[in-house]
């Protein structure tokens, strides 16, 4: 695999859309650990928004 | 589906449509904060059951595809907005998308959002949070779908995850916003 190709594979993954749910989901857990109500909200408003990707 | 975020030259537009997103979903987290007066009355442990109810119901919805009806308004905001001045017209695009009641609703997270604000007894900024949140989360579709290597191999990873994702952010903002609720009400 060149250079090149990894690059894109590395982005492809970073953008991949269970990556960015499994980010939200991350920083859901880490606000509801942190008893932040404001960053749970971020984080759940978050989730919320992406999940309607694909909607018309 | 509702993106601008072409790959050519299309990335600079993406600030205008994120910024409209997140006004959007704040100025309506805010109009259903300011209505959740009308639950203060309400015995707060009924506010938790409430809330509870719709996220039992949203997951089931989602989990075994039951179909049922919520209420929406079921229309695209009109294209001819998209094809104004670029920067304003996608700021207009956006604040609409991010309000949530001017597009379909495919995800019954969001439901759970409503609740969460209307029942929760929320402060000012956690209900702003929540509506931010919302049109960032609504932005992230077209800012990583622009940044993949090839938009079509973005959508093909869309159409596969799409019925997990919906899932998967319907239980865990449901389970979190119980926990809100649950641990602010009772």
């Amino acid at each position: 695999m060149t250079e090149s190709q990894a690059h894109t594979t590395d982005r492809g993954r970073l953008t991949d859309p269970r990556t960015t749910l499994l980010v939200l989901a991350l920083a859901l857990a880490g606000a509801v650990a942190a008893d932040s109500v404001a960053v749970a909200g971020l984080a759940i408003g978050g989730l919320a928004g992406f999940s309607l990707s694909g909607s018309p | 589906m509702a993106s601008p975020s072409g790959r050519r030259g299309s990335a600079a537009l993406l600030g205008p449509l994120a910024l409209g997103l997140v006004l959007g979903g704040s100025v309506s987290a805010l109009l259903f904060w300011l209505l959740s007066g009308l639950a203060q009355p309400l015995w707060p442990p009924v506010r938790v059951v409430l809330l509870a109810a719709v996220v039992v119901a949203a997951v089931a919805d989602e989990a075994f595809g039951l179909g049922w009806r919520w209420p929406q308004n079921a229309r695209q905001v009109p294209q001819a907005i998209r094809r104004r001045v670029p920067a304003l017209g996608l700021l207009q695009f956006g604040f609409e998308l991010g309000t949530g009641l001017r597009t379909f609703v495919t995800s019954r997270a969001p439901y759970v959002v409503v609740a969460l604000l209307l029942l929760a007894g929320l402060s000012f900024v956690e209900a702003l949070a929540l509506g931010a949140g919302f049109g960032v989360g609504r932005a992230l579709m077209p800012a990583t779908r622009a940044w993949h290597a090839s938009t079509g191999g973005w959508d093909r990873r869309l159409e596969r995850a799409s019925r997990e994702l919906r899932l998967a952010a319907t239980v865990l903002g449901g389970c979190a916003a119980v926990w809100i609720a649950a641990t602010r009400l009772w």
